[in-house]
Parts: C-alpha cells; structure tokens; sequence
C-alpha cells in the first residue's frame, strides 16, 4: 500500500493539495487512522426509545447494527456481519426484533449480539459461542441523546472528545419544547466526490450568496425585500465562526441560545460540525457516510421537536424541504456546484492546490483552546483540517 | 363503457398529455396556470405521511410559484444546464368522481438528461382535475416514484 505523508498536503499558508479529495491511498488511510480512532455518530437515543428497537448505520464505511438491547436496556453498537461467513444479518434500515438471524446458513444472534443459535451444530468439533457474537464496536458512549461508537478501546472519552462542541448539541437537544426527536425519515443524496466536500459546504457562508444565488431570489420574492443573510454574513460581528478544536467548528448566528438565520433554512442558530462527518443545519442532522475517494452518501435527517403538534413539526419538515433534499431549491446547487463541479475540475491536476487562507490573518486565539473568526472566513475548513492533521499523524512514519 | 366515460376518459388523457407536453418544452408558467390556487403537489418519500414523514416535495402553489422564480432567475445551478425531459405518460385511468372533481391514475415514465447522463424515473401519478370552464385545473397530484427512497440525483426540473 501506498505510503502518504498527510502534512505535505497541506501548506503552511494554507493550500491544500487535491490528493487530500481524489487519492485512494488517502482515503484508505483516513478510513484507518480517523475513522478508527475518532467517535463517530451513529444514532440519536429518540430512534432506540423501546428495548429491541435498532437501527443499521455506518460507521466509517463499517456497516453497523445499532440496537437497544431486550434484555439489558442498553445502547450496543456492532458489526453488521455474521461471524460464520459474512452476510449481513440486519436488513432494514430500523425496526424492532428480538433476534437477528443470518439468511445464509441460519445462525441467530440476540439483539444485543450475543451468538444464540448454529444450526445443525453437530458439524463442528468445538465451538466458542461466548466468543462468536456479533463484533462490538469497543467503546460505545450517549452525549445529550446523540449515541458515538469508537473503534479504539483507548483514547478520549466522549465528552473529552467534544470538548467545546459539547454546548452546542446541549442547544440541539434543547430545541423543542421538550427536546428534539429523529422519526421523519432521511433525505439521501449521493455524488461523485469526496465526503470533506460535504462537510466543508456545511459551515461556508462565503458561498451563500453565489451559488444559492436563486434562492436568495426566491427570498426576496417571499419576504418583499432582499433578506439581510449576506449582508450580516458580511457586516455582523456577531456573526462568527469558531474553531472548537479537535477538528470541530461551528458558525454562529449571533447568540447560539437565542440567535436566528430568518427561519428560511430551520431555526438552529447555529451550524455545527462534529469532526469528523456529523453536521448541524437548519432544522437537520446531517451525517456524511464515505463511500470511496470519489463517492459520498449524504443522509439529511429533519429533526422534530418534542412537545409541538404534528402541525407545527409538518411546518418544519416543509421548510427543510424547501431548500433540502433531491428537488431542494438550495442543496442542489451545493451538489451541482461545491461536489460535482469540484470534483470535474480537480481532474486537471497539472497544478494541484486549493487556497484554504480566507480569514487566516484575522484569526482570534480565544485562550482556552478556540480560535474566532468572521463568519465569511474559511476558518470552519482549517478547524476540520487541523483535527485532520492530528489524526491522520502517523500514517507516513 | 359509457359513451359519457369514453369521453371522460379521453378528456383526462388529453389534459395529462398537454400537461406533460408543457413541462417537457419548458412552458413553466403555462404549466404553473394549470395549477389551481389551492393545489396540492406532493412527491412522496416512501409512504406518503407529509404530517410525520419528511417528502421530496411537498408544494402549496406558493412553492410551485417560488421553483419557477428559480428556474427563471438565471442562476438555479442545478438546472444549469437544464435537463432535457422527457414525459411518457400511459395506463390512464379514472378513478373517481365527485361533484366537479376527476380523480385520475396514470403511471409515467420520466427520462430525465443532464451532466452526461440519462436518469430514469418512474411513478405511479394521481391527479385530482377540477372542472373549471370547458377544462381542468389541477387540484392535486401526487407522484409515487418507485425509486423515492434510494438516493435520488437532481429532481429540481418540474416533475
């Protein structure tokens, strides 16, 4: 395999070489070094209310089971594969079952993984079932609902990992009345190029008022008046964007409590990117699933409020739909322009370098460990390429 | 048959044809005029359930108005170069009456060409067709894409 050197990537003064988007051997090696040692998002506690229920999920390119255990009542995270020859055992995308039964040969594990039956059992000499359940993801841990597997079995703890990015899915959680909930289905989309471009687009306003250009006409046709988005984005110093450490970064809308967009994309102010591949939007959990270097699957889940009628969350549900989804009148043109048209012209590798330094002279170290910038800053895209870095290290010794 | 329902029957076929005539050439707002004020437009993820269930569209004629602003304003990205589309619209039939309103079933094949590459889509479509004058208007139609729940491309042509 392919040895990289990730640091060479990527400058000092910022530029970041295509290979870090269009590489295989980078891209395996992310799928080594940061998926199996960074917590990954797989579920949220409001999709595994009831012993039994599960859900399947990614973690990195890992299919995964997550399940709430009948018997024990607890979160378990594993591998979607049976231990005897492969298959996966969970076909559906979420459901509630006592076991999980492999179609193949008939082995049937509990829903907490455990190895429960080998049919015809008489063919094998000596079998371990203590040792044959489903393969656990090692750590398994819940934030404010939001439920993280790791790889690792050392390593930081959850919270340790979060660090400042802690607060913000405390304001998350808090958005309903009575908390949020995950039960509309998912918008999916998918595209010929790298998962960082998703995550990027995520927190980059300097983009806003090009490539949703139409969408900002639409907005002034519905509201009377050109809404003030670029103009705050450009003028309001209240208006930020923070780098959280540990590849997190978030973009506020003035006061993360209190603080709006307008309402015209969801009403969490604030967008929110957990490093490496959960992000915060509007009214979404967004969760960017790597499939290759030069293929993604996005998953783009409405997040309810608890404690509002079936009217009030059909309202939110309508807004996200308004500029998410495959007819979406804005993610659209993020697919169209920021993956498929980057990714088109990041095949002319002659000269081989993006410019990632937007803001980079007005960074604000806050002393505990943040840096602030201005909202229109690509100061978000060095946040994730710094947590990047970090654990990425390693790969080309 | 009737000869009544043989007219019927040919009436809806021609206002489905026509309809799909002006979304394939293009003619957004001559479509958008089909549409009634309180229509409703709905292109369902799965099982439809627009309280609960998050859709691919779920229009009031104000959003239908506002996807043609977009398609107009010059800078829809996504319809950059626009689609070529092409709609085939067969198996129609009536499902009902009531008062003034026609309830339709048609199934349609959707071809859809852009960035190189020719997508297909197919549906199951429900319209309900309100007499007004000596046509129709669309009270509502509703798409059922057999494919809704994969990973769609770019539905941001007029369906």
């Amino acid at each position: 395999m392919t040895q990289i050197d990730p640091a060479g990537l990527i400058t000092d003064d910022w530029q970041i070489n295509g290979a870090v988007y269009t590489d295989d051997a980078v891209f395996r090696t992310e799928m080594d070094q940061v998926f199996r040692q960074v917590w990954l998002y797989v579920a949220h506690e409001s999709q595994l209310r009831n012993p039994g229920d599960y859900l399947t999920t990614y973690a990195g390119t890992q299919p995964v089971i997550v399940s709430r255990g009948r018997d024990d009542d607890e979160i378990h995270v594993m591998l979607n594969r049976c231990r005897h020859r492969g298959a996966t055992v969970c076909q559906a995308e979420s459901g509630n079952a006592n076991f999980f039964r492999c179609a193949y040969h008939g082995w049937t594990y509990t829903n907490s993984g455990g190895l429960r039956g080998v049919t015809y059992d008489q063919g094998y000499e000596k079998l371990d079932r203590d040792a044959l359940g489903l393969v656990r993801v090692a750590r398994v841990e819940t934030y404010a609902g939001f439920v993280f597997a790791n790889f690792s079995p050392e390593g930081p703890s959850l919270s340790e990992y979060l660090g400042h990015a802690a607060p913000y899915l405390d304001l998350v959680a808090q958005q309903g009345p009575e908390g949020i909930r995950i039960d509309a289905g998912a918008h999916h989309l998918q595209y010929d190029g790298n998962w960082k471009l998703q995550v990027e687009n995520t927190i980059d306003n300097y983009h806003f008022g090009f490539v949703h250009r139409s969408f900002l006409e639409v907005l002034t046709d519905r509201i009377g008046s050109p809404p003030p988005i670029i103009r705050n984005i450009l003028q309001d110093d209240t208006w930020r964007t923070i780098d959280l450490g540990n590849g997190h970064s978030v973009h506020e809308f003035g006061d993360p409590a209190n603080g709006n967009n307008g309402g015209q994309l969801g009403d969490l102010p604030f967008n929110l990117i957990v490093f490496p591949n959960l992000c915060f939007v509007g009214a979404q959990l967004r969760h960017v699933l790597p499939l290759q270097a030069n293929r993604t699957q996005v998953r783009l889940y409405p997040m309810l409020h608890e404690g509002l009628s079936d009217e009030e969350n059909a309202a939110i549900l309508r807004t996200h739909e308004g500029f998410y989804g495959p007819a979406g009148m804005g993610g659209a043109d993020d697919v169209e322009i920021a993956f498929d048209r980057v990714s088109d012209g990041m095949r002319a590798t002659e000269h081989d370098w993006l410019i990632m330094s937007r803001g980079l002279h007005r960074e604000q170290p806050t002393g505990d460990g943040r840096i602030v910038g201005r909202a229109d800053d690509e100061l978000p895209q060095r946040a994730f390429y710094r947590g990047w870095l970090a654990a990425m290290a390693g790969a080309g010794s | 048959m009737s000869a009544a329902a043989v007219e019927l029957s040919f009436e809806v076929a021609d206002f489905l044809y026509r309809e799909a005539a002006l979304l394939d050439t293009e003619q957004y707002d001559a479509w958008l005029s089909l549409c009634a004020e309180d229509i409703a437009y709905s292109i369902p993820q799965g099982t439809p359930d627009p309280l609960r269930r998050v859709g691919i569209a779920n229009d009031d004629h104000r959003r239908l108005t506002e996807r043609v602003i977009r398609l107009n304003s010059g800078f829809a990205y996504s319809q950059e170069p626009r689609s070529k589309v092409v709609h085939v619209v067969g198996n129609v039939r009536v499902l009902a009456q009531d008062g003034d309103v026609v309830t339709v079933a048609s199934t349609q094949v959707i071809a859809e060409v852009r960035r190189g590459r020719q997508n297909l889509y197919t549906g199951l479509v429900e319209h309900d067709l309100r007499r007004v004058g000596a046509g129709f208007e669309i009270a509502r139609k509703e798409l059922r894409l057999a494919s809704s729940e994969l990973p769609l491309g770019n539905l941001t042509f007029l369906l």
